[in-house]
Order: C-alpha cells, then sequence, then structure tokens
C-alpha cells in the first residue's frame, strides 16, 4: 500500500485557512461553518490514506463540504442566517451607508437561495471555479449548473457581465445526484 | 456598483457580479478560529449527552442564584400620570420595529446592596428577529473596574417571544439555543458546544419581549424627563393578571420586581431600562441600569457579536469547564 502524497497534517497547515474561509461564505454562519468543516475535517481524517494520494485533496474536501453543508440544509430548512437588511430604517440609522445596507440585503437574499444554487454561486463566484469544476463538484452536468446559477442571479437581481445564450439558460436544471464524498 | 435612484424601490434594485463577489468576500469575517475546529474533541453526536450536561449545570448555577434572592415590598418613587394613548403605544412599537435588524448594545451596570458589584455589555443580533431565524447574543460582565470576568454567547433560533423563562429567574424568553459559548476568565478556559435548550438572555437585554410587553400594555408613560441631554419619555411597567404575562406567582406578578424603561422622545427608541428586585429593607438588593445603543449591521458591529477567545486560554469539555458566574439574578 502507497503512502499519501500529503500528510493530514500538512494538508491542514496549507488549506485549512482557506477551507475555514470558504466554509463560512458558503454557509453564511460562523458557527455552522464551524461545525460542517470539524464534521467533514473528521470524515477526512479516517479516510485519509485514499484522500491523500489524490491528485488535488483541497477539491475533494471542497466537495464534501459542499455536500455536508447541503446535506444539513436538507435537514434544517427552516434556518436561515440573521439579520434580513430590509427592516433597517433610513430614518432611524441615518449613519448607515448605502453600501453597506444594500450589501447586507444581498446577503439576506443570499440566504434565502436553495442550498443548490447557493452552492453554485459560491463555487462560481467565491472559488472562481468554471461551470465544469462546479458541475464535478455537485456532481451534475454543466448545464445543470448554469441552470442554478440563472436563476439565482435572477432571484438575486444580478446583471450577469457576459450573458449565456438563451438555449443554455432555458436548459432544464434537472436533478443533482447526491455527491460522491460524504 | 449597483445601480439605483431615489424613486427605484428596494425591489428593483440591480446588482452587477462585482457586488456579488464583494458580498461573498464579506462573509469571510465569519470563518471559524482553526482553534475552534481542530479542538480536542471528538464526533460532536457522541458527546451530546456530555455537553448537554454541561449546559444543564450551567442553567442550574443561574436558577439556583435568582432562587436565594428574597423577595420584598419596593417603595420605589411613585410615578406621575399614567398615558396609554393607543397612537404612543404604536408609536413605540413602530420604533421597535424600524430598528428589528440592526444591533442592539447594552452596557449595564450592576448594583447589589447598595455597591456596585459588576458591569455587564451585550451585544444582540437581529434587534427583533422573526421567529425562525438566528440570533447572536454575546455578553460579557467584567468586574467594577471593568476587568473581563466571563463570556457567554450563543447562537439561537427565534420562537414569538414569550413569558415562560421569568418564573424563578430572568432568562430565556425568545428562542432555542444551536450553539453556546463560554469563556471564564478566572479559570481561564473557554467551552464551546452544540446544544437545544433555551436561549439565556438577560432580561435587560431582551427587545423581542420589550416588544411584546408593549404590545400588551404593560408600560405606561409616567412623564417626561432627560436623559444625557436627550428629551425622553419615562415609562414604568405593571404585569397586570388580565394579560397573562409572567407566570403567577413570580416577581413579576407579586411587586417585587421594578422597571423603568425610557424612550426617545422623537425616536421612540429604547435609551435605558432599570430592573430593581427586592427592597433592601429587609432583605437583597439587586439592581441593573443598562443604556442601549441601536447599531447598524455593519461588518464591525456584527463582529461584536462573535465571541472572543483570549489566547492562551484553553478549552475544557467537562462538566467543570469554563461556565461564567451569574453576575445578578438578570444574568
Amino acid at each position: 500500500m502507497t503512502e499519501p502524497r500529503v500528510t493530514f497534517e500538512a494538508f491542514l497547515e496549507a488549506e485549512l485557512g482557506s477551507l475555514l474561509r470558504f466554509a463560512a461564505v458558503l454557509t453564511g454562519d460562523a458557527g455552522l461553518a464551524e461545525d460542517v468543516l470539524q464534521e467533514v475535517l473528521f470524515r477526512a481524517t479516517a479516510r485519509w490514506d485514499s484522500i491523500g494520494r489524490m491528485d488535488q485533496p483541497r477539491g475533494y474536501v471542497r466537495r464534501m463540504i459542499v455536500n455536508e453543508y447541503l446535506s444539513w440544509r436538507r435537514r434544517s430548512w427552516r434556518s436561515v442566517p440573521a439579520g434580513t437588511g430590509e427592516d433597517v430604517s433610513d430614518r432611524q440609522a441615518p449613519d448607515i451607508g448605502a453600501e453597506v445596507v444594500q450589501r447586507h440585503a444581498l446577503l439576506a437574499e443570499l440566504a434565502r437561495l436553495p442550498g443548490r444554487q447557493r452552492a453554485v454561486i459560491v463555487l462560481r463566484y467565491y472559488e472562481g471555479l468554471p461551470d465544469a469544476e462546479v458541475a464535478h463538484v455537485l456532481g451534475c452536468r454543466p448545464a445543470t449548473v448554469r441552470g442554478y446559477a440563472a436563476r439565482a442571479l435572477a432571484a438575486l437581481r444580478v446583471d450577469s457581465a457576459a450573458p449565456r445564450p438563451r438555449r443554455q439558460l432555458r436548459t432544464e436544471a434537472g436533478t443533482c445526484p447526491p455527491g460522491t464524498p460524504t | 456598483m449597483s445601480t439605483r435612484n431615489p424613486h427605484m424601490t428596494e425591489s428593483q434594485t440591480r446588482r452587477s457580479e462585482d457586488d456579488l463577489r464583494a458580498a461573498l468576500a464579506s462573509l469571510e469575517q465569519l470563518a471559524p478560529s482553526r482553534e475552534s475546529v481542530l479542538g480536542p474533541r471528538t464526533r460532536p453526536r457522541r458527546r451530546a449527552a456530555a455537553r448537554l450536561r454541561v449546559v444543564a449545570a450551567a442553567a442550574c448555577m443561574l436558577a439556583v442564584a435568582a432562587a436565594v434572592v428574597e423577595l420584598s415590598t419596593h417603595t420605589a418613587t411613585t410615578p406621575g400620570r399614567t398615558d396609554t394613548h393607543p397612537a404612543l403605544q404604536q408609536a413605540i412599537l413602530t420604533a421597535f420595529d424600524s430598528a428589528a435588524g440592526m444591533v442592539l448594545e447594552s452596557r449595564a451596570t450592576v448594583s447589589g446592596d447598595g455597591t456596585v458589584t459588576g458591569r455587564t455589555v451585550s451585544w444582540m443580533g437581529p434587534t427583533l428577529p422573526r421567529p425562525g431565524t438566528t440570533v447572536r447574543y454575546r455578553f460579557v460582565s467584567t468586574t467594577p473596574g471593568g476587568h473581563p470576568r466571563s463570556e457567554l454567547s450563543e447562537l439561537y433560533t427565534a420562537r414569538r417571544p414569550d413569558f415562560s423563562g421569568l418564573g424563578a429567574r430572568f432568562v430565556g424568553s425568545g428562542g432555542v439555543t444551536r450553539r453556546i459559548t463560554t469563556v471564564n476568565y478566572s479559570t481561564r478556559t473557554w467551552t464551546s458546544r452544540p446544544t437545544r435548550q433555551d436561549a439565556i438572555v438577560s432580561l435587560a437585554d431582551d427587545p423581542a419581549l420589550l416588544r411584546r410587553e408593549v404590545a400588551l400594555g404593560l408600560w405606561r408613560v409616567s412623564g417626561h424627563v432627560t436623559i444625557d441631554g436627550r428629551p425622553a419619555l419615562e415609562l414604568v411597567w405593571k404585569a397586570s393578571p388580565a394579560t397573562g404575562a409572567w407566570p403567577v406567582g413570580s416577581p413579576g406578578r407579586n411587586g417585587a420586581l421594578r422597571r423603568t424603561l425610557w424612550v426617545d422622545a422623537h425616536t421612540y427608541l429604547p435609551i435605558r431600562q432599570r430592573i430593581q428586585l427586592g427592597s433592601g429593607s429587609p432583605g437583597p438588593f439587586f439592581a441593573v441600569t443598562a443604556d442601549y445603543r441601536l447599531l447598524p449591521p455593519t461588518p464591525a458591529n456584527l463582529a461584536m457579536l462573535q465571541p472572543v477567545i483570549p489566547r492562551g486560554f484553553t478549552r475544557t469539555h467537562g462538566p467543570h469547564g469554563a461556565v461564567p458566574l451569574p453576575v445578578s439574578p438578570f444574568l
């Protein structure tokens, strides 16, 4: 049996910071990010012999984080992160910068997205992954990813800088099968 | 940048992909610490029972502290005329609602038997959560001189505020805690664990309960005063049996609890609340005076809701871990 290319400790040393940030952005909740990442790392340690031999262990662990987050969303769909931003009154809070208020409102709307749509948005716009890689993380087709992204961007009222062909936007999202890593 | 003009509603605001990237990047501040993720703990489900025992012990300490208070009649200054004009009541409720998404900062002085025994500062956000949404509450207690004693931070799911937690103690009215983090400065230890128990929120820091009490007509205007140069309305509290508020036999229903609230005369937002328990003649006397500030939900203010673990403190998991000592019957 071959040894892992990278030890778990070395992996954490190199990647934990970015995984912490990714989990926070994905979940929008510090406590949930901690729980999700802790659960994932616990499982990853038990399987590190195989994960450590992969070409991109970070990508695999990131996929585990996404799947754990989506599983949590299925279990706890009623819970959404704090704050709505919609209740802030300009009259009562004249010192709030408009940009901060708008960003807060955007984050609140982001929190209300279905789990897979949010995951697509985070992977595409925070991680900067192309749709093909997002599809790989979620275990579905690129066309499905584009469908999720189109609906999420429409819900968030975000204008895409480079509109995609209409036939792609119309593609039915279908159902992404649950990802392999758990 | 977003495209928006004064005539557009919020629902019409358009955003760019850069706005989206910036918003996502701002969430990085929520990233948990390396220590919190890599701490010496095993799988959460296996630890659930032990964690619940520790939290139950913390709750018992708070309850016991409240139960030992000997209650007696308080002879406060008799309030002046009362005014329950529906329009004024509605104005206060509207003001509370307008601040729903803000962060409430409460700085309180705790007195016992005539001397200042400690100070507290807390932050809650959002100030008035909708049922089902997540609330963060951070409560720091210090010595009279300002040296930190303990810290309690909760992440809880809000429910409709009720009076169920106000029988023997004065906490826990509006939610179910999902995670509780405590720091004990005397032992230099801290804990953080998931849980399922009533949220522990000081009576002085519970705007959702306060709003409900206003809606039930438990607060009556007693006069006009000036606080720190600001015109304010003074309101006094009285639990009425007809409303069903506060459990029968609790201090809130037998006259031992006195509360005064001051709201800004222009905005109707809360400025200060004073809570007194007992009279001191005979028996103990506790009082908390809390000054409120409503802060915009900027990243800096939202960061105040996050627990702070000082460098070098040890994480503990046992039942004798970093449970903060109660500083008053109100937490």
